[in-house]
């Protein structure tokens, strides 16, 4: 295993694929900035480049496209709380605060240094995985991917402290709303009003985009103000923001743990890592009330999620050849046009193939994050601008990026109702964080749970791993409570 | 009676209603497809109806609303009615958007938009024409040259095409 | 005629010079749908006329794609949509609610049949298959229109199978995860290099193969199983209608497509089918078995598929409910 991660290492340490990650990495950290170009769209278009490649060039450069756009979805999530793609939602909550706060650069830098880290950690347990792969992937079902959405949809009552009645009821109305569209175990096509448009569901770059950031561009408009006037912008910021990276290393390694899980089980999706790690770091720091108004460590522990589920993501789609999404099949097609065979053989037949594209995984992180360090000052300048210079470029922005989910004209119409719903929930106290993770989480949990039943009627119940998942998601309630009792006696 | 009728009492009205209308819409559905819809759907009533009791047993204005701890404020302004006024002025804008693009096409739309709304705003016009320029130079680099999107037809389009076509 | 695919030619190549090609995908990436249109696409640029740009999309559900086809993408020669033949035609087939388009209306260019599919059952359920008194036989489904599936309910009616569907999962991948899981014990599949990679690691049979497939010439043929009980009538009827299994993923202009052009793509897709690169690369990422259909004769196979007597769809539905399949309505 030695000599191929050597040979892995050099493949790829020559200049020519190296070039080829470089071009990757700006690539993919370029669309990643930019809301409705990265992910799957900017991937399946420089796919078909790819497949003309040899192998290491092309592992090269699909890595580096696709393993950062995480990163470079930070910048207009923190900057002006428009989602830069569906790893950096929950970014938004302290993010954007951040900023108003003047705060952008220091946020920034935070989320690129445990995007690197996170990165790294994620792409040491892809190396780690291989000799224990097989078990790893056959212990999860769809009972235990059940109870992981059902650890994930308690989190709508962390999301909602202050608020918990509308919290709850807004994660309900965020599953509801996640049931429209064809139902494949039934065949019923549910509220779709008559309109075939709707038999593909909504959207969730539609649904974050409406209710976070055209709400916050409406309030921007409104006070014709600028992002950073609660405070003026400051000078410094980045090297505190790699401090605090530091300071808080423990919540970067649980939260990468966290990114690595989901992106091992094939099924949860990319969505969930951030919002799974944002709510662990709230249940399980201390002085919590802090989170959501500008808490660096609402960045860090996102930023460092997203990033470790890249490596996740890959174990199955190298070691099994079942992608868990859809950049993971883009990313498995490009391989196998290249040569390459994922599958259980791949261990066997290219193990210097596996490390390469650990490797690749590695240097893309700290490249990524190395690129966006230099662009934060420029970048951070937007807090600056006056709102009749960001809100146009918002608004086109969203509603290009609303376009590019579907290609379809009626998700402009769409954007705009759930627009409206948006702005009523911020105006009136509704969480909406809850919502977003009420449509992410409900399909799954709804498909898991029929699967569950239509398997093992309910003796699912007694299967081991749905009871350690069932006490951990206890104990990830009853800690907080414990924690505080012992403050409260300690302070007695 | 305005307290009972309050914005905010009429969004949890609308809110209870969205759950009740799913209930009976999922009624008619094989259980299969509604089990999920009846289940949650009783719960969000539920609860969307004792929210409603909450806020008309204690009515609140939008400064002691309880919210969450990560919400931003709500919109800030010094002057009250240049706040209303302004929030209606950018919905306006922004409705204004949603319909010209079937009319003229999203990229006109947008670009249109940018312009017109920096210029309303106290934006020069090198300020104004320069985001334009950038806007559309965006949607043309990226949009239709690398990604080669395909734009849906506009009511204008296909009035265009009609008449070229005669 | 050579002079007239001349005058077509040189305008075609006029045509398509400097313009972009959109393939249009009704499926996720990554699918067997989705596999099939990017290898396609990656070669057929070179043989169409003008050597256009070639870009793929994807479209998700299949049936909103097909009405989209119908309604909405304009017949210019410059978009062409990929569909599966079970996804897209059996809801045609059984008048199902919400269709509103009708495939015989495209123009068809051609279709590429990866290969019959193959049962694939773990070896510790073979005794269970035929035995009622033990815990069903598991099978995974995605859309249970797929040929597989009439092949377990044909299983079920005429050999007895001791089956249980398990539907819902998002992709065929999902459901070989479920296999590697223990979730499913039975999936059917027509790509080879699945079929392989489960059957080699030892724990996997072959049970059956819906024809007889060079690439996999010790597993048995469906007729051959059944053997004696080979059911005539009604039963055998609707398993050949059932999901429209002759036609795999077709390619097709929308409706009021010129002739010319529909001659044009038709032409530069066998072209492109017959091309070595392709073949190679088909072999690769899509099985040995993949053969290409032209478009007149996928066009035929549509219409058989859809034309399925109204007796015959009353046993798919039967079958469909006595099996706990969905029947695609709104309603109850």
């Amino acid at each position: 295993m030695f000599e191929a991660a050597v040979q892995g290492l050099t493949q790829l340490m020559q200049p020519v694929p190296l070039g080829w990650l470089v071009l990757g990495v700006a690539l993919g950290l370029w669309g990643g900035a930019l809301p409705g170009v990265g992910g799957p769209a900017q991937l399946a278009v420089l796919l078909p480049f790819a497949m003309l490649m040899t192998p290491i060039n092309a592992i090269a450069f699909l890595i580096g496209v696709a393993s950062v756009g995480n990163t470079g979805n930070t910048f207009t999530s923190v900057l002006v709380a428009v989602p830069g793609g569906s790893g950096s939602q929950a970014t938004i909550l302290d993010g954007y605060p951040m900023a108003r706060r003047g705060e952008a650069k220091r946020a920034l830098s935070a989320s690129f240094m445990a995007s690197m880290l996170g990165g790294i950690i994620g792409a040491f347990f892809l190396f780690a995985s291989v000799p224990i792969l097989k078990p790893l992937i056959r212990s999860f079902g769809s009972p235990e991917l059940f109870m992981f959405t059902i650890w994930g949809i308690s989190m709508v009552g962390i999301l909602s402290a202050g608020a918990p009645i509308k919290g709850l009821t807004a994660g309900i109305l965020g599953v509801l709303v996640s049931t429209i569209g064809q139902d494949e175990k039934s065949g019923v096509i549910r509220f779709d009003i008559g309109e075939p448009y709707l038999w593909n569901g909504i959207s969730i770059v539609l649904v974050s985009l409406s209710v976070f950031a055209i709400p916050e561009v409406i309030a921007m408009a409104t006070r014709r103000g600028k992002v950073a006037e609660l405070t003026p912008l400051g000078e410094t910021g980045i090297w505190q923001g790699i401090k605090d990276t530091f300071i808080h290393w423990k919540l970067v390694i649980r939260c990468s743990l966290v990114g690595v899980w989901v992106g091992i089980l094939p099924g949860l999706g990319s969505s969930v890592a951030d919002w799974f790690a944002y709510a662990h770091a709230r249940q399980t720091e201390k002085n919590p009330e802090t989170f959501g108004t500008g808490d660096v460590r609402g960045v860090i522990a996102p930023e460092s999620s997203n990033n470790a589920k890249e490596g996740g993501d890959l174990i199955p789609t190298l070691f099994f050849g079942i992608p868990g999404g859809s950049s993971a099949a883009l990313l498995l097609i490009g391989f196998v046009a290249v040569g390459l065979k994922p599958g259980p053989d791949i261990i066997n037949t290219q193990l210097d193939s596996v490390f390469a594209i650990i490797w690749a995984l590695v240097l893309s992180q700290v490249l990524a994050s190395i690129l966006c360090w230099v662009f934060i000052r420029p970048a951070a300048q937007i807090c600056v601008l006056s709102f009749h210079i960001l809100v146009p470029l918002i608004v086109a922005l969203s509603l290009l990026s609303a376009f590019a989910a579907n290609f379809a004209i009626e998700d402009i119409f769409t954007l705009l109702a759930l627009s409206v719903m948006g702005f009523i929930m911020k105006k009136y106290g509704w969480p909406r964080a809850p919502f977003v993770l009420g449509v992410i989480l409900g399909p799954k949990m709804e498909l898991y749970l029929w699967l569950s039943v239509a398997r093992y009627d309910m003796g699912w119940l007694l299967h081991p791993g749905v009871i350690a998942l069932g006490l951990l998601i206890i104990g990830t309630f009853a800690y907080p409570v414990w924690r505080d009792a012992r403050a409260r006696r300690a302070a007695a | 009676m305005s307290a009972i009728l309050s914005g905010r009492n009429l969004f949890t009205l609308f809110i209870l209603l969205v759950f009740l209308g799913a209930l009976v819409t999922a009624s008619e559905w094989p259980l299969r497809a509604s089990i999920i819809v009846l289940v949650l759907g009783v719960c969000g009533a539920g609860l969307a109806l004792a929210q409603l009791i909450v806020d008309l047993r204690k009515p609140r204005t939008d400064k002691d609303t309880p919210r969450p701890t990560y919400e931003t404020p709500s919109i800030e302004t010094e002057d009250p009615s240049l706040g209303a006024r302004a929030t209606w002025e950018t919905w306006a804008w922004l409705v204004g958007l949603v319909v010209m693009v079937p009319i003229v096409g999203l990229p006109v739309a947008l670009t249109a938009f940018v312009l017109l709304y920096c210029r309303a705003h106290g934006g020069g016009w090198p300020i104004s024409l320069l985001l334009t320029a950038l806007v559309a130079g965006f949607i043309y680099g990226v949009y239709v040259q690398i990604m080669h999107v395909y734009w849906p037809s506009s009511w204008l389009g296909g009035l265009l095409e009609g008449i070229i076509e005669i | 005629m050579a002079a007239s695919s001349a005058a077509t030619g040189a305008a075609a190549q006029d045509y398509y010079k400097g313009k972009v090609f959109t393939v249009v995908v009704a499926s996720k990436a990554g699918g067997g749908t989705d596999t099939t249109a990017r290898v396609v696409a990656r070669y057929w640029g070179d043989h169409i006329p003008g050597k256009p740009k070639v870009v793929v999309r994807n479209k998700g559900v299949q049936v909103s794609a097909a009405n989209e086809l119908q309604h909405s993408t304009r017949p210019d020669g410059l978009t062409v949509a990929v569909f599966a033949g079970a996804g897209s035609l059996g809801p045609v087939a059984r008048k199902a609610k919400g269709v509103r388009y009708n495939p015989l209306d495209w123009g068809i260019v051609g279709s590429v049949d990866r290969g019959p599919s193959i049962m694939i059952l773990r070896k510790s359920a073979h005794e269970r298959l035929y035995d009622k008194s033990k815990p069903p036989v598991t099978i995974g489904s995605v859309s249970t229109d797929r040929e597989q599936d009439a092949i377990a309910v044909l299983g079920g009616e005429a050999l007895g199978w001791n089956i249980k569907f398990v539907l819902g999962y998002p992709s065929s991948n999902q459901i070989y995860l479920a296999y590697e899981r223990g979730e499913v014990d039975m999936f059917g599949s027509g790509t080879a290099d699945i079929i392989e990679r489960f059957v080699k690691e030892g724990h996997t049979m072959a049970l059956l193969s819906e024809v007889a497939r060079p690439d996999f010439k010790n597993v048995p043929t469906l007729e051959a199983v059944l053997g004696a009980k080979k059911p005539t009538g009604l039963l055998w009827k609707a398993y050949r209608s059932w999901g429209a299994g002759a036609v795999d993923k077709y390619f097709a202009l929308p409706p009021k497509s010129k002739p010319e052009q529909l001659k044009t793509l038709r032409e530069s897709f066998m072209a492109t089918m017959r091309s070595p690169a392709f073949a190679k690369a088909a072999a690769d990422q899509l099985g040995e078995g993949a053969t290409p259909v032209n478009g007149q004769e996928t066009y035929e196979r549509i219409e058989a598929a859809l034309h399925i007597p109204d007796d015959v769809i009353a046993t798919i539905r039967t079958l469909r409910q006595k099996y706990g399949l969905p029947q695609i309505t709104s309603k109850k």
